[in-house]
């Protein structure tokens, strides 16, 4: 109990696993946004995760859908921003899996191809809605669309 | 047979002789045998040659004259002896001449042999007529060919001069096939003789080689496929007009570069996002980070490094539409990294894992901008067969079996090509994507190989355990020798 309340008094560093006291989407009571971020390209998703810890986000990078999964039960991230083209799932793919387990998290895709336009449509379709971020983009731009601003 | 006698016994002397073998008719005069043989035309007649009313001469004279007993050989039974009477029996067209009296079997000998001789004479009339009637319908058939065939034609005969021109050529020149027989071919067409037809076609005659061109043809301004045959009377010329083909070729080979330039923008475009996002990130946590100095070196560091990677996409792809029209010498090895440098993105996202097996081979000499269509049609379409991941293996090297030729092996692992589809594969619009693509990649391919004197192949496989495409690519390569004489400044190579 003194803990919980510890917690609603905007305690910045609590461990990562009271889900059920926190509001995702929204900075609930104090707390930093966890953002998960998956690129398969490494210096993307390091350069990104660095930049979002510097700031008052709590970050964690992963260089798969797979890997993304499994971060993400254990995290409980707020948001999950992902790239599109990946090896084996794509950003779509694990939007669709993380919507289905994590119904409360956002997701943000990221990709530097026009193409991706196109199987986002065809996701829509199917009643997926997920927003779309080019590359390249400012990290403050970013920042603060994942503010939801 | 007829018998022409005034003398009874003599008639029935020799009907009785003739009977035997022949049907024989008796007239006691000239004009009753005249009579008879009009109208039952004999094959041989035996005449007498004083008769009244018309005599052996006579009747002779009016058989020579109606053309359907004309041919009926003619023997003379005569009392006068002697070479002059023969000669002048013979001499008024008698076919021979027999003296009374004569043995019986003189008279058959004479008459059979006669008979033989008109029988043969009438069957190879016979035969010639069926023969000439034949000969006659095969060269209007011939002639009706030549005139419904979309090709001009045109016959010369060993010194060039025209012996036969179908209607056709009148489009190609300003004179009527009518005209031109026994003309010289090369007068007919003036700019014929030095355009590179007239070299194919004195090739063709000198050789005596079938000889073939599709070439522009510059006195028409008109794209042109001939063939030339050369026969022992000289030589046959087709020629067929293929401009409009000519020019829905360059359309469609213009609508696939166009296609593939704009995937290939699509492609540099996330070949350069990717460093971009990472440069821009790098630089920014350099500018905000408040970590000590060598972490910030390190960061600027990399991303001089990311940087230095898009100048390098950039210069190497988007080069690339700055293509000069002039051919030039390329090396494969290093054309084939520039376009999986321009994949390099797509080929990480599908999982593809890429083997090298390049040799130092001669340069092929060809268009840029070509050849690297060429190679990135077939990574490209490698890469889409491999969606799941796989390995995509290039090979490089002098063919063993054809010198002078190089050999370029591009092999996936992908799903394959079913065998059905395999011998349409490089049709113009012949597609396995129905919405992608213009379904004329593996065509233009085919088509720009081809034209640098190439080939292209493949073979595929969709069943377990080792599914895949292989494509095969033949290229003449540049010769030692070739390279010296261009640095020499020696001209008329082979090109």
């Amino acid at each position: 109990m003194l803990e919980q309340i510890v917690f609603a008094l905007g305690d910045s560093s609590g461990p990562p696993f009271a889900a059920e006291s926190r509001v995702p989407g929204r900075r609930g009571s104090g707390g930093r946004l966890r953002v998960l971020i998956v690129d398969d390209e490494r210096l993307i998703a390091d350069t990104l995760t660095a930049i979002l810890n510097e700031h008052d986000f709590e970050a964690m990078g992963v260089y798969s859908g797979e890997e993304a999964m499994e971060a993400a039960r254990t995290m409980q991230p707020d948001v999950v921003l992902s790239d599109v083209l990946m090896p084996r799932m794509s950003g779509i793919d694990l939007g669709i899996k993380l919507r289905g387990e994590f119904p409360e998290t956002s997701i943000f895709l990221f990709s530097g191809q026009a193409a991706t336009t196109e199987l986002l449509r065809k996701a829509h379709a199917d009643g997926h809605r997920f927003e779309l971020l080019p590359k390249p983009i400012h990290p403050e731009h970013l920042m603060a669309r994942l503010r939801g601003m | 047979m007829l018998l022409a006698d005034d003398n009874r016994d003599m008639r029935e002397y020799v009907q009785r002789l003739l009977a035997r073998r022949y049907d024989v008719t008796a007239a006691a005069d000239g004009q009753e045998a005249l009579a008879a043989a009009r109208e039952n035309p004999p094959d041989l007649v035996l005449t007498d040659v004083m008769m009244p009313r018309m005599d052996g001469f006579g009747l002779l004279r009016a058989l020579r004259a109606e053309s359907a007993i004309a041919a009926i050989p003619v023997i003379i039974l005569s009392a006068r002896a002697g070479e002059e009477a023969e000669s002048e029996g013979l001499e008024a067209g008698a076919d021979d001449y027999l003296v009374k009296p004569f043995t019986a079997r003189e008279l058959m000998a004479r008459v059979g042999s006669h008979i033989s001789m008109h029988r043969l004479r009438l069957e190879l009339t016979a035969r010639e007529h069926e023969l000439r009637t034949k000969a006659e319908a095969a060269e209007e058939q011939y002639r009706a060919m030549l005139a419904r065939i979309s090709e001009a034609f045109v016959a010369v005969d060993r010194e060039w001069r025209i012996t036969y021109a179908n209607e056709q050529i009148a489009g190609l020149s300003k004179v009527d096939a009518g005209d031109v027989i026994g003309r010289d071919l090369w007068e007919v067409f003036p700019g014929l003789a030095e355009s590179k037809f007239g070299r194919v076609y004195r090739e063709a005659m000198e050789c005596g080689r079938v000889t073939r061109l599709e070439d522009h043809y510059q006195p028409l301004d008109r794209w042109f496929h001939a063939n030339a045959y050369p026969s022992p009377d000289g030589l046959s010329i087709f020629a067929l007009d293929v401009t409009d083909k000519r020019i829905q070729q360059e359309k469609l080979l213009l609508s696939e570069k166009l296609a593939a330039t704009g995937r290939l923008a699509a492609t540099i475009a996330h070949e350069i996002n990717n460093p971009l996002e990472s440069v821009l990130n790098l630089i920014y946590l350099a500018r905000i980070s408040k970590a000590e100095i060598g972490k910030i070196r390190e960061y600027l560091a990399t991303a001089e490094r990311e940087l230095t990677r898009v100048a390098h996409i950039a210069r190497h792809t988007l080069g690339f539409y700055r293509e000069s029209s002039a051919p030039g010498d390329i090396d494969l090895p290093a054309l084939i990294e520039e376009v999986l440098t321009v994949y390099h993105s797509r080929i990480r996202s599908a999982g593809v894992e890429v083997t090298r097996d390049f040799a130092v081979v001669p340069a092929v000499h060809a268009l840029r901008g070509e050849l690297h269509q060429v190679f990135s049609n077939l990574i490209s379409n490698a890469i889409d067969a491999m969606r799941e991941g796989g390995a995509l293996r290039i090979s490089v090297r002098e063919a063993v079996d054809t010198p002078g030729k190089g050999v370029v092996v591009i092999q996936d692992t992908g799903v394959g090509i079913p065998a059905q589809h395999l011998p349409r594969l490089f049709e113009p619009f012949f597609t396995t994507k129905p919405n992608a693509g213009t379904g004329l990649g593996l065509w233009v391919v085919q088509q720009f190989v081809q034209s640098w004197g190439g080939t292209v192949n493949v073979s595929s496989s969709t069943q377990p355990p080792d599914p895949g495409t292989r494509f095969t690519i033949f290229l003449p390569l540049k010769s030692v020798s070739e390279t010296q004489n261009k640095t020499n400044g020696a001209s008329g190579g082979l090109m």
